[in-house]
């Protein structure tokens, strides 16, 4: 063993730099639905990268890869950031970050961490919260009296962008808040989340921003459509979890809202009222206690202008826990759209996820 | 509008250089504190599970979890003292022999 530890020492793992490789994958089936066939939905693979210079600097970049329907593979950045370690209290954040805005995409979307093998209506791409961002964020812990405590953070970035497709009745709207690197509306958005934690078990959560935001047409953020004005811009985001033993309650609400605009023309006139993209979801999670299963529950909500996209949604499921980190997942899910006129959709959604 | 948002830019990143300037490295006066494992063990006690299932100390080598607990300090919002407690707590956790204070 003495042996072995001294071959550790001499690779040089105590030198200033750090490279090291987290991340996870998962697979997925769905079986049971109206609008899709049988079948498997999914081979993800997600790696994290984290480079550390001494104990003041930290790159964090994660990719995701995963085979299309078409059988291509397609490559994305999550995230991709410089962290510098300002101070005991804060961070400064440089690149492309997941949104501040609530906790589902910047902390539990990972698929060995959410419960269920779904993102909540509304959370994941085309919905109503915020993807991620282009800038910078300030963001930190504060310790405040006994186990009492806070965390923050602060950011501006390039902002989201109102795409807008179709025309009349048929136009289809959309809040791109996927990050980019062009600021086609030369504008910036400004926010941020506090977190308040009375006790450790709690976590309450506040988040909003505010900025213009530029409106484009078709799905190209890179170029404005002629003539259309920037429009206001506002975020808003509540959320809460509380953990007793192995009993987890979590909830969110966020809300983005493009103002209104007179003199916008795109679309024949028919988008110059107030936009709201409004998701929540509540979910309860419990872990059989000395036992490796976990029962998980949660209902939720999407309203858009797009009415044929809203819905309520609700989802039962079952997880076995091989290890902490490798969870097997199994969920029914229903979508219930308030135009009577779109049927329902049941589905079981299967999901092997693992966390490395 | 474009030159305020250029002049807030720059406020930040003047405000960012002198709070690297300013800040002092608090690692290695940790290293010898004989409470940073007890503190450690209730930070990541309380602070993990509140997103993620616990991780085990000894999934990581020791020095894996550098990265790693910098990363969650980003991520969960943890101030320095707590992550360099968790930290303490999962290297010597990972190493049972290293908490009795032999065979460092």
């Amino acid at each position: 063993m003495a042996a072995l530890r001294e071959d550790v020492k001499s690779n040089n793992l105590d030198t200033l730099s750090k490279l090291h490789m987290a991340g996870y994958a998962n697979v997925d089936a769905i079986a049971g639905s109206d609008r899709q066939e049988d079948g498997f939905t999914a081979a993800r693979f997600a790696p994290i990268f984290h480079f550390q210079f001494s104990d003041r600097v930290l790159f964090e970049g994660e990719l995701e890869i995963e085979t299309n329907a078409d059988g291509e593979t397609e490559i994305a950045t999550e995230y991709a950031t410089i962290d510098l370690i300002l101070n005991d209290y804060m961070a400064l954040v440089a690149g492309k970050f997941l949104s501040p805005i609530g906790q589902f995409r910047q902390n539990i979307h990972p698929s060995w961490i959410n419960k269920l093998p779904t993102a909540p209506v509304g959370f994941g791409h085309g919905g109503a919260a915020p993807l991620s961002d282009l800038g910078v964020q300030l963001r930190g812990g504060i310790p405040l009296s006994g186990s009492m405590r806070a965390n923050y953070a602060l950011f501006t970035s390039n902002g989201p962008t109102l795409l807008v497709d179709g025309h009349g009745d048929e136009v289809e709207l959309e809040m791109e808040t996927e990050a980019a690197s062009s600021n086609a509306d030369g504008n910036f958005v400004y926010g941020g989340r506090i977190g308040f934690l009375p006790v450790p078990a709690l976590e309450l959560g506040l988040s909003g921003a505010l900025g213009k935001v530029g409106v484009a047409e078709g799905h190209a953020v890179s170029e404005l459509a002629a003539g259309e004005p920037d429009r206001d811009y506002t975020v808003l985001g509540a959320d809460a979890v509380y953990n007793l033993d192995t009993l987890q309650l979590r909830g969110e609400f966020i809300q983005q809202t493009v103002g209104s605009e007179a003199g916008s023309t795109i679309a024949d006139g028919e988008v110059t009222g107030e936009l709201d993209f409004t998701a929540w979801y509540a979910q309860a999670a419990y872990r059989l206690p000395d036992t490796k299963w976990e029962g998980v529950a949660r209902i939720g909500d999407l309203d858009t202008p797009n009415a044929d996209g809203n819905r309520s949604q609700w989802s039962v499921g079952v997880n076995y826990l091989f290890a902490n980190n490798v969870i097997i997942k199994a969920a029914y899910t229903v979508d219930d759209y308030d135009d009577n006129a779109i049927d329902d959709d049941e589905r079981f959604n299967v999901q092997l996820a693992y966390g490395f | 509008m474009k030159l305020m948002n250029r002049n807030l830019i720059s406020n930040a990143a003047l405000m960012a250089a002198l709070f690297i300037g300013g800040a002092g490295s608090a690692a290695a006066q940790d290293a010898d504190d004989p409470m940073a494992f007890v503190r450690g063990a209730q930070s990541w006690a309380d602070n993990c599970a509140r997103c993620h299932n616990m991780r085990d100390s000894a999934e990581f080598r020791d020095d894996v979890w550098e990265p790693t607990v910098l990363h969650m300090r980003i991520r969960a919002g943890l101030t320095g003292q707590e992550t360099r407690d968790i930290l303490t707590f999962l290297q010597k956790a990972n190493d049972p022999a290293d908490n009795k204070g032999e065979n460092k």
